[in-house]
């Protein structure tokens, strides 16, 4: 009875009347209305636009890229049963499929702790497209002869279809934790990553209409922390940039850039209690964009 | 008196169904006659406890140890001194300890099992149970140190500060003071916003989610454990579409009147908690670290913003004083205290205690202290016997007799014997990977998630071994010749027999300390029956240890002892 009796209190919201000076009210009888203290923000708009700039300043996280740096280093693998790391099939000798292992060192001097599952399929789906996937789902220290570690814990796929007209359509997921001293660019300072890819795009640059790919999810370096909503990288002559970046306040909150699509990387930039600024983004960021889309678009 | 409108409102709404209150019919016009309070049934059927036995649950229930002689001896001496030993208890250290345990029977975060072992962080084997203790405390030290320092109870979700010990400290991005050990106020230099307990890695590792439930189980469980509301008790009816994708399922939710009643309120709540989101569910560095660039996923995955209850929020760094300002918090904190120490659940019929609690606690500022003088000094707790005309669904709601818990039951013993029970660094009374806490009446968190209430044979069990562990190592370490210091055999010697006035002694002692009670004399001859017996059937020079090592055995699974 009382289950139903709180339940109840549940569904339709502030029947019982506070006693103190909560500030809670009803707001037409179906909601519960709550105005919490709100704190400031730390950034001001020109230090988020900087902000957003500075974490962008490397490009987007690069599946591609993170995954061919992960096979050269497993190449790095020793060989034999057990091998350095433990693979599942012991009679493997490329960097991909499933290992496991709590630590081991090879003669070379490549430490391998945790455990991994990665793939690439190079071929042809059942529709008679070419394709080219890849996968991986991690979670691995691996120390390379100079001590710098490579961290992974998380995964990834792009899938990548070669359709007609020399169009490619491809998707993909990227979310984790990645860090690795031992090269430059974004993987150096570590980065958190929860990126969706979605597009269509021209196959190795060639092409009359304009390729497009969506973003949405988020970046974190230590530079900052960005989030996107439906991004939409248009590269045709030039390269548009609609949608919307986020960047995330000392404070907790948000700061949002919605890009207008036009040809300069150009928007509105707002927050909770900010007036709306019209800004522009640097050729930097749009340049580490078309690098991203210049990778993806090869194949 | 619950009003009128809301028993009639409670009546049309029980299936949830997100029908609005103003379309429902009106109310009765007439007002309801004036009436004094009614007494709850605790003080109109109840009697409470003697004093001494009063003074021993409740010093039970806020330290896990019972009274020393001394306080036994003030409060039989002037019951009115009861009041000043609870302020003692309630200042004492001890309390920190205890409410985690208390609390974890409602947050159920002690469990043994996590998606990680210490092997993933470097740590060795033999450190399993401190690790598993370690995370899974995280939270109840929280709320069990804003306890003891009498802070409101607002900070349990508002704090912006954690509680850390070595091992915590050194696997998750935690500043902890430089020098200190045990477990020290700390924080998270991940940038994760205040929050208390919900941006605890402990409590989420506890409620994880998985990559088709998107935060769903996640906010479910805040709300249950924070608002006293679960969504799993709404009834709902619906037949089920093809929910294959994501897109199908959202829409459904969106859509469907049954679904919608509770996932209109759901996702909102989950899309604040993506912070904690984990691309893989058992790498460390995933789990370790506060994700900030995840706090929006939840409108990419639910297609929602994050709100409360309708109210939107600007992001996780919301959720905390958003919880601390809906008033369901308060009442659930004085809902989660009142079940604990009564040791049942509420009914219907304690609203009107329950209101007063609160009304209490709301004008002691939310002191959680206050709250628990509320609570022990109220005749629904203090209740140990009934009246003659008592009805039978009284006997069946008051809960006169209770059980000491498992961890109740490992404290007062390792207190009064300094008997311990470990097994390859496990503390066997708290744990079910090796060890007898379910089996004492305790919850594992997962499988079992309710104290055992009522005595069971794995209880008697388990309990017998125990008694008999800590009688035997009571009686070896009192009775050697060369013994300095005594825990409970203070008055006889190996030469003691049963008709030896310090003999009569040691078993009054022993009465009053376990049970705060006097000894009887029909008690008082089984023991010497059972000592004599014993000795007769050892006959060594050690007759006298294992005779006293038996009565001890006995005198601690005796109901009087296990039960508060």
């Amino acid at each position: 009875m009382i289950t139903i009796l709180f339940g109840f209190f549940a569904c339709v919201g502030p029947v019982e009347t506070p006693a103190d000076d909560t500030p809670a009210r009803d707001t037409a009888g179906t909601h519960l209305a709550i105005d919490p203290p709100h704190q400031a923000l730390q950034l001001s708009a020109d230090e988020a636009l900087a902000t957003v700039e500075e974490t962008l300043v490397d490009g987007l996280p690069d599946v591609l890229n993170l995954h061919a740096l992960y096979e050269d280093v497993m190449r790095h693998r020793e060989l034999g049963d057990p091998g350095c790391p433990t693979y599942e099939d012991p009679t493997s000798t490329g960097p991909g499929g499933n290992w496991f292992d709590r630590g081991c060192t090879t003669a070379e001097g490549w430490t391998y702790f945790g455990n991994a599952v990665t793939l690439h399929i190079i071929g042809v789906n059942p529709d008679g497209y070419p394709i080219d996937a890849v996968g991986s789902s991690a979670s691995f220290q691996i120390t390379d002869p100079n001590g710098a570690t490579f961290v992974g814990g998380g995964g990834y796929n792009l899938d990548r279809l070669l359709i007609e007209d020399g169009r490619l359509s491809l998707f993909g997921t990227f979310g984790g934790t990645y860090a690795y001293p031992g090269v430059e660019g974004w993987l150096h300072d570590g980065v958190e990553v929860s990126l969706f890819f979605d597009g269509e795009l021209n196959h190795n640059g060639v092409g009359d209409t304009p390729g497009q790919l969506r973003i949405d999810g988020g970046v974190g370096r230590a530079e900052g922390q960005l989030s996107f909503r439906e991004l939409i990288v248009e590269r045709g002559e030039t390269m548009r940039l609609s949608g919307q970046i986020d960047l995330r306040d000392p404070s907790g909150y948000w700061f949002h850039l919605a890009l207008e699509g036009s040809e300069r990387p150009c928007g509105t930039l707002w927050a909770e209690g900010l007036d709306e600024q019209e800004v522009c983004l640097s050729d930097q960021v749009v340049l580490g964009l078309d690098a991203l889309v210049t990778n993806m678009e090869t194949m | 008196m619950i009003p009128a409108r809301a028993l009639l409102t409670m009546m049309l709404c029980v299936s949830c169904g997100g029908e609005p209150a103003e379309n429902l019919p009106d109310p009765p016009q007439k007002d309801p006659p004036t009436r004094a309070p009614a007494l709850s049934e605790a003080a109109r059927y109840g009697e409470p406890l003697d004093a001494p036995r009063l003074l021993r649950r409740i010093s039970l229930d806020l330290l896990g140890v019972l009274p020393s002689e001394d306080q036994l001896r003030r409060v039989s001496e002037d019951p009115s001194s009861l009041e000043t030993i609870t302020d003692e208890l309630l200042s004492d250290p001890r309390l920190e300890d205890r409410f985690v345990h208390l609390l974890n029977e409602r947050w159920l975060t002690r469990v043994d099992a996590f998606n990680l072992e210490p092997w993933d962080y470097g740590l060795s084997e033999e450190q399993t149970y401190n690790f598993l203790r370690s995370i899974g405390e995280e939270p109840l030290r929280i709320a069990a140190r804003v306890l003891v320092e009498d802070q409101p109870w607002t900070e349990v979700v508002t704090a912006d500060w954690t509680m850390a010990n070595e091992l915590t400290a050194e696997i998750f991005p935690i500043q902890y003071p430089e020098g200190a050990e045990g477990w020290q106020v700390s924080t998270y230099t991940d940038g994760r916003p205040a929050g208390g307990v919900l941006m605890t890695n402990g409590l989420w590792w506890r409620y994880y989610t998985t990559p088709n439930n998107f935060s769903r189980s996640r906010a479910a469980a805040l709300s249950r454990l924070f608002l006293c509301e679960d969504f799993l008790l709404r009834p709902i009816s619906f037949e089920s579409p093809a929910l294959l994708d994501r897109e199908s399922l959202n829409a459904a939710i969106r859509e469907e009147e049954a679904c919608a009643g509770c996932h209109s309120a759901l996702d909102p709540l989950a899309s604040a908690l993506f912070g904690f989101w984990w691309f893989d569910l058992y790498d460390p560095t995933e789990l370790s670290r506060y994700h900030t660039e995840r706090e929006q996923l939840g409108v990419y995955y639910l297609e929602t913003d994050p709100a409360w209850f309708g109210t939107p929020l600007q992001g996780a760094v919301d959720l905390g004083p958003t919880l601390a300002a809906d008033p369901r918090f308060k009442t659930c904190a004085v809902r989660t205290f009142a079940e604990l120490l009564w040791r049942r659940g509420v009914e219907v019929e304690d609203l009107s205690t329950l209101e007063t609690l609160r009304a209490g606690f709301v004008a002691a500022e939310l002191r959680p202290k206050a709250l628990l003088r509320l609570l022990l000094a109220g005749p629904e707790y203090r209740v140990g016997a009934l009246t003659a005309d008592a009805p039978d669904e009284v006997a069946d709601r008051l809960s006169t007799a209770r059980l000491m818990s498992a961890d109740q039951l490992a404290t007062s013993i390792g207190d009064l014997t300094g008997f311990t029970w470990t097994f390859e660094g496990w503390d066997q009374l708290d744990n079910d990977e090796l060890g007898y806490r379910v089996l004492l009446g305790g919850v594992d968190g997962v499988t079992v998630t309710s104290p055992l209430r009522d005595p069971a044979l794995s209880r008697v069990l388990a309990q017998k071994r125990l008694a008999q562990g800590a009688g035997a190592a009571v009686a070896a370490a009192d009775l050697h010749p060369d013994a300095t210091t005594r825990t409970l055999l203070t008055e006889v010697t190996r030469d003691s027999r049963p008709g030896d006035p310090v003999f009569t002694a040691q078993l009054e002692a022993l009465s009053w300390r376990l049970y705060a009670v006097p000894l009887d004399a029909e008690r008082q001859a089984e023991l010497e029956a059972l000592w004599t017996a014993v000795a007769a059937v050892d006959g060594s020079e050690r007759m006298a240890e294992i005779a006293w090592a038996s009565v001890l055995s006995v005198m601690l699974r005796d109901p009087r002892f296990e039960v508060l």
